[in-house]
């Protein structure tokens, strides 16, 4: 006969427990049975129902030690009599049986309240529990939740293998725990009841040193179905982005083989899927170009976040640039399994940048070349962004020093929010301006300022020319047409003087000669000349030097003559005279004409009369002709008159100086009085190029 | 008039004469034609003249303003200034002495005898 394991058996275990006590009282009790002490022996064997009754009937465990008790006293009572030896010791024995029966009702309860509490746990657990023997691979004990999932009775013994149809599976979870070791998370799918498959998670642990293990079985089948479900929804989601992405996008095994290409690449590549599918990207593109690519990525090993620029060739030949990025995917033990390609067609982009580069190139040359200082300013901080050579040159300064400083340090005398072009709106165009280069030295320059507006940013550029020589050449040219006007000032002057001399002599000779006839054609000579003199008088007084205002002129001009000829009636002079500008060459004939004129009219017109007034007048005609006349309220000219056939010198020099020098014409009008009317253009200056010409 | 002594001051012989025989006509006694500053000085110092008719662009190294400044300090005679320009800075250099009359060239014969008899104060 084979005897059991002791130290793994808990019956064997039990019953040598039980055997000892048994041996213990059958000792004592022959011991008090040999002594004569029955009652000992008695009191003995009433701890048996004490303790069971106790135990049994926990929620009255005093009641039934107290009942056992009396009963004991009163056998007791009855055995002996009322002997006070033998009744104390059992009314001894009555609270100590009581008191065991509080101790062992307690523990009791204790023990029936914790296998409850245990026992509703097991039951109510969502998951399957139950209880394996792994010895007979038999379930010993199964909550509700078992039962239900695979339909199975209280009290119907079930094998493992009913539950777990997967025999490798149970012979690895039979050796797992015979050695001891808990098994945790093992995925398996039962087929079980009217449920169809289902899919758990068993947590196994031994429980005893005889076999019995606890096992859970957590149903995921609803986790699995929604993970199942999410997971089909992301992939639909990111699918669809992958589809409707504007950038290339390939997913390469780990050959670098493309195992996946987007429309977009298709379409950026001129492919059809197929053609794609199963090639490496270069590979398939033919010959490789590397544009700029420090790290050539090997897509079988890519690199996380490596990017490169690649010049594709479509399948029709056009070249495209792109920017290719390749993110590995590796499993969970670290291992590159694949990578994601991204593909950016970068061509416009980067023609654009070679646009701007080469406007920002032409730009510069530009600004560089150009033969005016330019300075490029930040209108908001008004710190200078970029100068030009000239502009450098000119201030005198290396350009690291002047770079980022403030505009009005350099080249503008406003201070700091008062700039006349940010803060006070001022257009400063070819504004002449004083420069202080690094040397101290102060450069006139011309200055040129522009705000504007790029990409909501505001910028100035002034532009400046060094104006030394052309200032110079003014001051020169200043100083030349100074020194001309002084020359022609003293020109006038001493004409008008020599004119006076003449004027001088002619009188002089007139006091020397008897002649009546004779003095008087020298007044007139003489007037003539003071006449012409009195044109450059006009002329040195104008300040301009070159025309004379007619009105102050001839009032001058008229009032001597009044006063040169000798009268015997009071004769008065007025004039009617516009605004009007005259040259020397339209001067002098007019001059000489209303000498002739107011002359004639002196001396003849109010012969018999009391005297009269007259009037030399001129006007500007709407057809830009002048009108100068001289006009007297006396007695008229014959009606015959003919200017042209006038036989006097003064009649003739004006008939010559109208038709001839004037290129004018003459009336004689007879009204109230005479009034001789010429009318003539303005005579225009020719150039003196012309003029030495014809002198 | 008769007795008025004129120094004539004009550097130009021919309106010198002329004004010479004009006033001479008239009855004015001619003291004496001087054509530069310093002349005119010495003879105003010598005739004593009445009145001074002076052109104000002399030869020499003086003008006739300066004269007149000059001959102010030993004589107080009053100056009649005839000359050809008219510029406003000669003019006002000139007044600033307070001549009897600034006449420019050319004036009229009334209006120097006028001058005259205002600075003499008689009648002509």
């Amino acid at each position: 006969m084979k005897l059991p394991n002791f130290a793994n058996n808990q019956t064997a275990q039990t019953l040598v427990v039980l055997l000892l006590v048994l041996s213990f009282l059958f000792a004592e009790w022959t011991t008090y049975l040999v002594a004569g002490q029955t009652n000992a022996i008695l009191a003995q064997l009433f701890y048996l129902p004490v303790i069971f009754f106790s135990f049994r009937y926990a929620q009255r465990a005093v009641l039934c030690a107290t009942v056992l008790a009396i009963i004991y006293l009163g056998g007791i009572f009855v055995t002996t009599g009322p002997q006070i030896n033998e009744l104390a010791p059992a009314i001894m024995q009555f609270y100590v049986y009581i008191s065991i029966g509080i101790v062992v009702g307690a523990l009791s309860s204790k023990i029936r309240d914790s296998e409850i509490k245990y026992r509703e746990l097991f039951n109510q657990s969502a998951d399957a529990v139950f209880l394996l023997n792994i010895k007979s691979m038999t379930i010993v004990e199964a909550n509700q939740k078992f039962r239900e999932i695979f339909g199975v009775s209280g009290g119907e013994e079930v094998s493992l293998n009913r539950i777990i149809s997967d025999d490798n599976l149970v012979i690895t979870l039979v050796h797992l725990l015979s050695d001891g070791k808990p098994v945790s998370d093992l995925d398996f799918s039962v087929s079980a009841g009217t449920s169809g498959s289902t899919d758990f998670v068993l947590n196994a642990t031994s429980i005893d040193a005889y076999g019995l293990t606890l096992v859970t079985l957590a149903d995921v089948s609803r986790i699995k179905r929604e993970d199942a479900q999410s997971l089909a929804e992301s992939e639909a989601k990111f699918r669809s982005l992958v589809e409707l992405a504007q950038e290339g996008i390939c997913s390469i095994d780990a050959n670098g083989i493309a195992t996946y290409v987007n429309p977009k690449l298709i379409e950026m590549l001129g492919y059809s899927e197929k053609e794609l599918l199963g090639h490496s990207l270069f590979e398939h593109m033919g010959e490789r170009t590397w544009v700029e690519s420090p790290d050539h990525p090997d897509l079988s090993q890519p690199k996380a976040g490596v990017e490169s620029e690649f010049e594709f060739i479509r399948k029709d030949g056009e070249r495209i640039l792109t920017n290719l990025s390749v993110t590995p995917i590796t499993d969970r033990s670290g291992m590159v399994t694949g990578a994601m390609a991204l593909v950016t067609d970068i061509t416009e982009k980067k023609k654009g940048e070679a646009a701007l580069r080469e406007s920002e190139e032409r730009f510069h040359t530009i600004f560089e070349s150009q033969m005016t200082g330019a300075l490029l300013i930040d209108a908001t901080t008004h710190t200078i962004l970029d100068l030009n050579e000239k502009a450098i040159s000119l201030i005198g300064r290396p350009k690291e020093e002047v770079l980022g400083k403030v505009c009005h340090h350099f080249i503008c005398p406003a201070e700091s929010g008062a700039c006349p072009v940010t803060d006070l709106g001022l257009v400063i165009d070819q504004s002449e301006r004083i420069l202080l280069n690094g040397k101290g030295e102060r450069i006139p320059i011309l200055k040129f300022v522009k705000a504007f507006t790029v990409s909501d940013r505001k910028y100035i550029i002034e532009t400046f020319t060094d104006i030394t020589e052309r200032k110079k050449h003014e001051e020169e040219l200043k100083a030349s047409l100074e020194e001309k006007s002084v020359l022609l000032m003293e020109i006038h002057h001493r004409v008008k003087n020599n004119l006076q001399i003449i004027s001088g002599l002619i009188r002089l000779q007139s006091r020397h000669i008897n002649n009546r006839q004779a003095v008087e054609a020298l007044q007139e000579c003489e007037n003539r000349v003071i006449t012409m003199a009195l044109v450059h008088e006009s002329l040195y007084q104008s300040g301009n030097l070159a025309v004379i205002n007619a009105r102050q002129h001839f009032t001058h001009l008229g009032s001597n003559l009044l006063v040169s000829v000798e009268q015997d009636r009071p004769i008065k002079l007025a004039t009617d005279i516009e605004e009007i500008q005259l040259d020397l060459n339209t001067a002098i004939p007019c001059s000489l004409i209303v000498n002739e004129l107011v002359t004639n009219s002196m001396k003849y017109a109010f012969k018999g009369s009391k005297g009269g007034t007259i009037t030399i007048g001129l006007h500007k005609e709407p057809s830009g002709m002048l009108r100068l006349s001289v006009a007297d309220d006396g007695s008229g000219l014959p009606a015959d008159f003919d200017v042209g056939k006038a036989t006097s010198l003064g009649l003739k020099l004006v008939h010559r100086l109208v038709r001839d020098q004037l290129k004018g014409t003459i009336e004689i009008h007879r009204e109230n009085g005479t009034e001789f009317v010429i009318q003539f253009s303005p005579i225009i200056p020719l150039p003196k190029k012309q003029v030495l010409k014809g002198s | 008039m008769t007795g008025k002594k004129i120094l004539i001051v004009e550097d130009n012989a021919i309106v010198a004469l002329e004004l010479k025989e004009r006033l001479s006509r008239i009855g004015y006694a001619i003291v004496g034609i001087a054509g530069t500053g310093h002349d005119a000085i010495n003879l105003a110092r010598k005739t004593e003249p009445d009145l001074i008719l002076m052109d104000i662009n002399l030869k020499g190294d003086m003008d006739g303003i300066m004269v007149a400044e000059q001959i102010g300090t030993f004589r107080k005679v009053p100056v009649i200034f005839i000359t050809a320009y008219s510029n406003e800075e000669t003019k006002n250099r000139a007044m600033k002495i307070a001549p009897a009359a600034y006449l420019v060239k050319p004036f009229k014969e009334q209006e120097l005898y006028s001058s005259i008899e205002k600075a003499l104060g008689v009648s002509i």
